[in-house]
């Protein structure tokens, strides 16, 4: 464990009941880097959020936010901690409901400030009942943020977000990363990790299945991504592309190919009627469902 | 210099006490502010225990006496103190919980002991409000006459009420699904009050009601009512042991209720 070191996870394992829904994970965010936990549901993420919140007692493993034990005084006293359906008193404002969290720090940011990082100026003085999905997850952004903290663990922020919204959210998560704020977040959408995150991980069924930078992970699967519209059929494509793995649905195809040049060439030999040919580097979505698939095999 | 982030600090954890009492206030607003904007708790909060208490000392011939208004006075008082403590726990926390306000909270710096003090401080000044109410209808309509140390000592025994009542509503709503805790915090409070002999003398009662009674809250905060009122009653000492046991063992039942482990 480094020096600057935010989180620290050795051995984590959770089980429930017959379901192991974390193994052996290991883990580290320093101060200063952006982690993103992607995976599908039941991957463990959440799971893993709550250790380290200290909401539950993990079966194996060691857990530790700056040296101290999850959930304990002095980590909460660091943390800024956004939740999947958080209920909130309905029948509050959200200014209202920032200033409740604002007493329970030290060193809390001022309100206006709040409001504007979390981009909520026009719905401050909204009960919270009256505000919308995405709305509402601006509100618990907002109440993360409030005491300024060293560790920024965020559960799905963006879900139901507007593009705006959204973008207010990177922008200010960026910003207290650049500050030396450690973040750890769970998201479904994967663009925003590879945006944003210093480090990707990802999980399935318990373990983590792959690490590193979002190019590190696309170098895995390497190549291009070819889409196109075709009158061939499924058959004549199958001969054709012999050994390449492809989707194909009525008569659009898509797949990725380490040797994109070379297939093209033979694709608009075989079919010069060939339209809406899109040629594109691999995503990292791309590179992540192959790895899934990998791991499945 | 950073502004979105603290830096780490050299030592101590947590909120100083000037903060503490801070985070307690603004927990109390919140609190206050979620409930008189519930009409559903607010409004039968105070309206049922003034209502039944005008219609049997007021409409029904039943305050025919000095002492027999006194008697309806300290009942309804204590039916209606009991409620908003008994009801902000057990329903309020349940939903807390249910909806995952309370999980958020835990995994702020706010010590959890906090939001509940916060929690049976508005209750307490809901009961407040009620025995105001009933006060001034019981003096002017309802023909009451006490001495002065007398509503005094009532009142206060009202507003501290909370301090039971609010243990035993912890005890179910850290146990209980939102929606079970509406029908069950019901079925409590009406079923003690009613057992406790707030509606109907005892001595009208069958023998097994009039041997469940001693066992319940209501009958010993109504004892002290009476005690409060130079009514007839049975011994003080007995009555805030009792409660300061019913107090401590419902305490103790909520906290594992509170901290339980997350399970999917």
């Amino acid at each position: 464990m480094s020096d600057d070191s935010a989180v620290a996870i050795e051995g984590l394992s959770v089980r429930y009941g017959a379901i192991q829904a974390l193994d052996d994970v290991a883990l580290e965010l320093r101060e200063g880097q952006l982690l993103a936990l992607l995976g599908p549901n039941g991957a463990g993420k959440t799971t893993l959020l709550s250790a380290l919140l200290g909401l539950l007692r993990p079966d194996g493993g060691q857990v530790r936010v700056f040296g101290h034990r999850p959930g304990s005084l002095p980590a909460r006293c660091l943390s800024g901690v956004m939740l999947q359906n958080s209920g909130v008193p309905e029948l509050l404002s959200a200014a209202e409901l920032i200033d409740q969290f604002r007493s329970y720090h030290n060193d809390a940011m001022a309100r206006e400030a709040v409001i504007e990082l979390a981009g909520i100026e026009s719905l401050a003085d909204r009960r919270f009942a009256t505000l919308s999905g995405g709305q509402k997850q601006q509100v618990l952004f907002a109440l993360a943020i409030v005491g300024r903290p060293r560790l920024l663990l965020l559960d799905e922020p963006s879900n139901g977000m507007d593009i705006n919204a959204r973008a207010r959210l990177w922008r200010t998560v960026q910003a207290m990363r650049d500050e030396g704020c450690a973040v750890l977040l769970t998201t479904h959408y994967i663009e925003e990790a590879d945006r944003l995150a210093d480090e990707v991980i990802l999980l399935d069924r318990g373990r983590i299945l792959a690490q590193g930078s979002p190019n590190q992970i696309k170098s895995r699967l390497s190549g291009s991504e070819i889409r196109f519209r075709t009158r061939m059929g499924l058959k004549k494509l199958q001969t054709m592309l012999g050994e390449v793995q492809f989707e194909f649905s009525s008569d659009r195809c898509r797949l990725i190919s380490a040797t994109p040049e070379r297939l093209l060439a033979s694709l608009l030999q075989a079919d010069p009627e060939l339209t809406d040919l899109e040629v594109r580097p691999v995503s990292l979505e791309d590179a992540l469902s192959s790895l899934t698939l990998e791991h499945a095999a | 210099m950073n502004t979105l982030t603290a830096p780490l600090p050299s030592s101590g954890h947590g909120l100083d006490p000037r903060r503490m009492a801070g985070a307690l206030g603004h927990e109390a607003l919140g609190e206050w502010r979620n409930l008189v904007r519930m009409p559903a708790f607010s409004i039968p909060t105070l309206l049922f225990p003034v209502g039944f208490y005008a219609m049997f000392a007021i409409v029904l011939p039943f305050a025919d006496t000095t002492q027999a208004a006194a008697t309806l006075l300290v009942n309804f008082t204590i039916f209606g103190v009991f409620a908003p403590g008994l009801f902000a726990f057990g329903v309020g926390l349940a939903n807390d919980r249910d909806e995952g306000w309370l999980r958020l909270k835990q995994t702020a710096p706010l010590p959890i002991p906090v939001m509940m003090i916060a929690r049976m401080l508005v209750a307490m000044v809901f009961a407040l409000a009620v025995v105001v109410a009933l006060f001034a209808v019981a003096a002017t309509a309802g023909g009451v006459r006490l001495e002065r140390s007398a509503w005094l000592i009532l009142a206060i025994t009202g507003v501290l009420a909370v301090i039971p009542a609010s243990a035993i509503g912890m005890a179910l709503g850290a146990w209980m699904k939102a929606r079970a805790a509406i029908a069950i915090v019901n079925i409590a409070y009406l079923g003690s009050a009613m057992l406790s002999g707030l509606w109907f003398p005892l001595h009208l009662m069958p023998d097994p009601v009039q041997s469940i009674a001693p066992a319940l809250p209501p009958f010993h905060l109504a004892e002290l009512g009476r005690h409060a009122t130079g009514l007839e009653a049975g011994s003080l000492a007995v009555s805030l042991s009792w409660l300061a046991c019913v107090t401590i063992i419902a305490a103790a039942l909520a906290m594992p209720g509170l901290r339980r482990q997350e399970r999917k």
